[in-house]
């Protein structure tokens, strides 16, 4: 309790006492008097009250919780009514001629009645709700019904002019003070919601009561002794119950608006987000200390005539009017974002909501404002991270694991070059995925590395579901935890599987073709060696058989080293084609011619068929004429002496078809599959008996293809072979030929 | 065990085979048996009863190890010393063919002069 606190309880304190004692001073001066005076005030200042109570509580009966005030009051009402009969019948005022002084004594009877009863019933009113009209209505008819009663001489007789109270009337003041014991006790006892401060006040109130009847019990006449001390102690009574009812109450709003106003105040000071009060036209009315932080002024500063848009950037201005103009029509302001410019110029994000309040006919604006910064910095960063992982997902295969390798996260790369849908992945080792390629202790370096925290970088090969397999390019990296722990690895991997395979393409085709190219020069270095020794030279047959074999294995080398190459610049897409339309039946015609040679040395015959009209194709005059001479040789070396290879040049569906065929022993099954494929011949002896270099039919594929075409065959063990190119034929209208120009 | 005599040289390449011949037929004087094929040795060898083998590796139809693994199969030939002779040069394809059980590997081109003696201190060098 502080210093006002209790200068406030002292206060009440004397004031509860103080002001009916200077009233039963005043009484009983004006008693030794004039006692009818007395007793008029005594009865007024009760009536008064009972008047004033029920006037203050019917007026605020709507904001109470409880109806044991109301209860209280409208009894009162009707009991003061019943009170101003009482002073009113009495003889001594002359109101009434046929007043008298039973009459009085049966209406105050009748009132003390009431009063216990009502001080009886009223805890057990406390919680509920009563409708305050029917309270009234049901108070006054049991009033009306008393007086009616009284004067129409049923009720009994309270007073015997002479004689003094009738035993009814005693024996009325020991019940009455009966039920105001029994009122007392249930007031104590009951546990409703009534103040502790209206159960103090109204019990004392109670216990006068209870004594002021004691005391009438006694009176003989109208202006003895024990009247007298009857009337002053129901003063104090009624004084009691006013203070409770009015005094209490009236204080109690006013304390905490007090209250209310402190802590709201309290909350507007302290507060950590912004409040503003401004005017219509954006002037500060009021500022809280966040408000003036959030700006970098003061809060004097802001409300010696600073106004709302002096905050408002260029750029809000739009958007500001109408979220106003939004206000003035709808009296609140939803929660929006804007910025406000602080003292020193830069910017700050703010989001703002509020409303529209109107104090005594003028319009303000009441707005809570949030410094915003952190979160749109969260936000941008959020963004900035949400894209960078989008362009993470878009280029790599990304994976999260927990410390044992569990797989947390999987993204759409890493499920679709695995071949595992998502939900296979996740929770599962990422050893489901281990290849046979690395060793125990190649696994043994990356979980150490990463274990101590550091990032791994390699390349490792990985299985696929299917069984397949892939390459990645992979960076594990560790995340740490505060206590500098990895708690979990990001790995991030490229497919490198095409590069590893064409580097194990060129590996195998270096380590193959270096085969090739040792073969031939071994025959020759040897051949020269001994021709370089001398050991040879007594016999020339054997010399002789030396040289050639030198010179035959020197041709073939340079044969293998031009298709190597070759070979190279198709595969690199570094050989340049010449493409124009071609007659391809000439160019038939002219092959053969140019081949007629060496298919003499085998004693074989060519023959064309279907080369007597032209056809022509889009193609590279030379790069064709190879294709054709790789064809006619390989047949002609397969063909048996004295055999034919056929020629011929068909259309089918849109395409030009060159075929060769020859009669000779055939591909062998096994063989054709791989055929195509670079240093490879159905038997390998016949690469060196027949020559060759074991790349041409390689090189035919990638020219044909160069040139939109297919290369494909048919073959027969024992019969033959044919081997055809399909080239797409070009339309007629289509075809520019050279002029032919006369000379 | 005495000295060197009797080679099966298996090749396939009729060029490699007829310089062979003359290195070690006409400068190692070794008694020498030629054959084109893996398949060819097989019927060659019992009767031959060579000392060493002498294998070209990269053969059609039978590989210079698949010829070595049914000339294992002959009682003539299950323990007979044997030496790779190869165009296949790299140090993990040698180490390749040294995993098979030969006593050393030749590599494609050879010295049809130095041949013989290559050989025969290749010889010298299990027998010691």
């Amino acid at each position: 309790m502080n210093t006002r606190e209790r200068l406030i309880v002292t206060i009440f304190i004397s004031q509860l006492w103080l002001t009916p004692a200077i009233l039963a001073l005043l009484l009983i001066v004006i008693a030794q008097s004039d006692f009818l005076s007395f007793h008029t005030m005594a009865q007024r200042f009760a009536v008064m009250i009972s008047f004033v109570m029920f006037a203050f509580v019917w007026a605020t009966r709507d904001y109470r919780k409880n109806q044991f005030l109301l209860f209280l009051a409208c009894g009162y009402f009707w009991i003061g009514t019943l009170d101003l009969v009482h002073v009113l019948v009495y003889e001594r005022m002359g109101f009434f001629i046929e007043a008298n002084e039973n009459l009085s004594v049966q209406t105050w009877i009748s009132a003390r009645y009431s009063e216990a009863l009502l001080l009886l019933a009223a805890p057990f009113t406390a919680t509920r709700q009563r409708n305050g009209h029917l309270l009234l209505t049901a108070f006054g008819i049991v009033a009306v019904g008393l007086v009616t009663l009284i004067f129409s001489g049923q009720f009994p007789t309270a007073f015997i002019e002479g004689q003094g109270l009738t035993d009814f009337r005693v024996y009325s003041d020991y019940l009455i003070i009966l039920i105001l014991a029994f009122a007392l006790f249930f007031l104590i006892r009951h546990p409703s919601n009534i103040l502790k401060d209206e159960k103090v006040l109204i019990s004392a109130a109670i216990i006068f009561t209870m004594c002021a009847e004691l005391f009438f019990s006694f009176h003989v006449s109208f202006d003895d002794r024990s009247s007298l001390v009857g009337h002053i102690l129901k003063t104090f009574a009624y004084w009691f119950i006013f203070q409770a009812i009015v005094i209490n109450n009236l204080r109690k709003p006013f304390s905490d608006l007090h209250a209310l106003q402190d802590y709201t105040r309290s909350l507007f000071e302290d507060s950590v987000t912004g409040m503003t009060l401004c005017r219509a036209d954006g002037t500060f009315v009021d500022v809280n200390p966040a408000f003036a932080r959030l700006t970098g002024y003061t809060v004097d500063e802001l409300k010696s005539g600073m106004s709302y848009w002096t905050l408002t950037p260029e750029h809000h201005l739009e958007q500001e009017k109408s979220v106003v103009e939004n206000l003035s029509h709808t009296g609140k302001l939803d929660p929006y974002e804007k910025e406000h410019i602080r003292k020193d110029g830069s910017l700050v994000p703010v989001r703002i909501s509020g409303k529209r309040v109107v104090h005594d006919g003028e319009t303000f604006n009441l707005s809570t404002v949030e410094d915003i910064s952190e979160y749109v910095k969260g936000k941008k960063t959020s963004a900035e991270l949400e894209f960078q992982k989008k362009a993470l997902d878009e280029h790599a295969i990304v994976s999260i694991t927990d410390v044992k390798g569990n797989i947390t996260y999987a993204n759409d790369k890493f499920c679709e070059i695995s071949g595992y849908p998502r939900e296979e992945l996740l929770g599962q080792n990422h050893r489901l995925l281990k290849s046979e390629e690395h060793s125990d202790e190649f696994f043994k370096n990356l979980w150490r590395t990463i274990a101590n925290g550091k990032p791994w970088h390699g390349e490792i090969k990985n299985s696929r579901k299917d069984g397949g397999y892939y390459w990645v390019e992979a960076s594990i990296v560790p995340f740490l935890n505060e206590q500098g722990k990895p708690d979990k690895y990001v790995g991030i991997r490229t497919d490198i599987t095409a590069r590893k395979d064409a580097e194990r393409a060129k590996a195998e085709f270096v380590s193959t073709a270096s085969h090739e190219l040792r073969t031939p020069l071994t025959s020759i270095k040897g051949a020269l060696g001994l021709i370089k020794s001398g050991t040879l030279d007594d016999n020339s047959d054997k010399l002789r058989s030396m040289v050639n074999i030198a010179y035959n294995n020197s041709e073939r080398l340079v044969l293998l080293i031009n298709d190597i190459l070759d070979m190279e610049k198709l595969e690199a897409g570094k050989m340049r084609f010449r493409m124009e339309p071609t007659d391809i039946a000439a160019l038939l015609e002219e092959a053969v011619a140019a081949n007629t040679g060496y298919g003499d040395e085998y004693g074989v015959t060519f023959t064309c068929f279907g080369t007597d009209t032209p056809a022509f194709v889009n193609v590279d005059k030379n790069r064709l004429m190879q294709v054709m001479a790789n064809l006619l040789s390989n047949a002609t070396k397969f063909s048996p002496r004295d055999g034919v290879v056929e020629v011929s040049l068909t259309r089918r569906d849109g395409d030009i078809r060159i075929s060769v065929k020859d009669y000779g022993s055939g591909i062998p099954e096994e063989a054709q599959e791989t055929i195509f494929e670079k240093f490879t011949q159905a038997d390998s002896s016949d690469q060196r008996q027949k020559g060759g270099t074991g790349l041409g039919l390689s090189i035919v594929r990638m020219i044909v293809e160069e040139h939109d075409g297919h290369v494909g065959f048919t073959s027969t063990v024992d019969e033959g072979t044919t081997f055809y190119v399909d080239l797409p034929e070009m339309e007629a209208k289509s075809v520019q030929l050279p002029l032919e120009t006369e000379e | 065990m005495a000295d060197l005599k009797k080679i099966l040289h298996v090749e396939d390449d009729a060029d490699i085979l007829e310089v062979a011949r003359m290195s070690l037929e006409v400068i190692g004087q070794f008694d020498l048996m030629q054959c084109s094929s893996g398949k060819e040795s097989l019927k060659t060898a019992p009767e031959f009863k060579p000392e060493l083998l002498l294998l070209d590796a990269m053969m059609p139809e039978m590989s210079g190890i698949e010829t070595l693994l049914e000339l294992r199969k002959l009682s003539d030939c299950a323990d007979t010393p044997v030496v790779f002779m190869t165009a296949k040069a790299q140090p993990e394809e040698i180490e390749g063919f040294m995993a098979t059980g030969a006593i050393s590997v030749i590599t494609k081109p050879f010295d049809p002069m130095t041949l013989p003696d290559q050989i025969r201190s290749i010889w010298e060098s299990i027998v010691r």
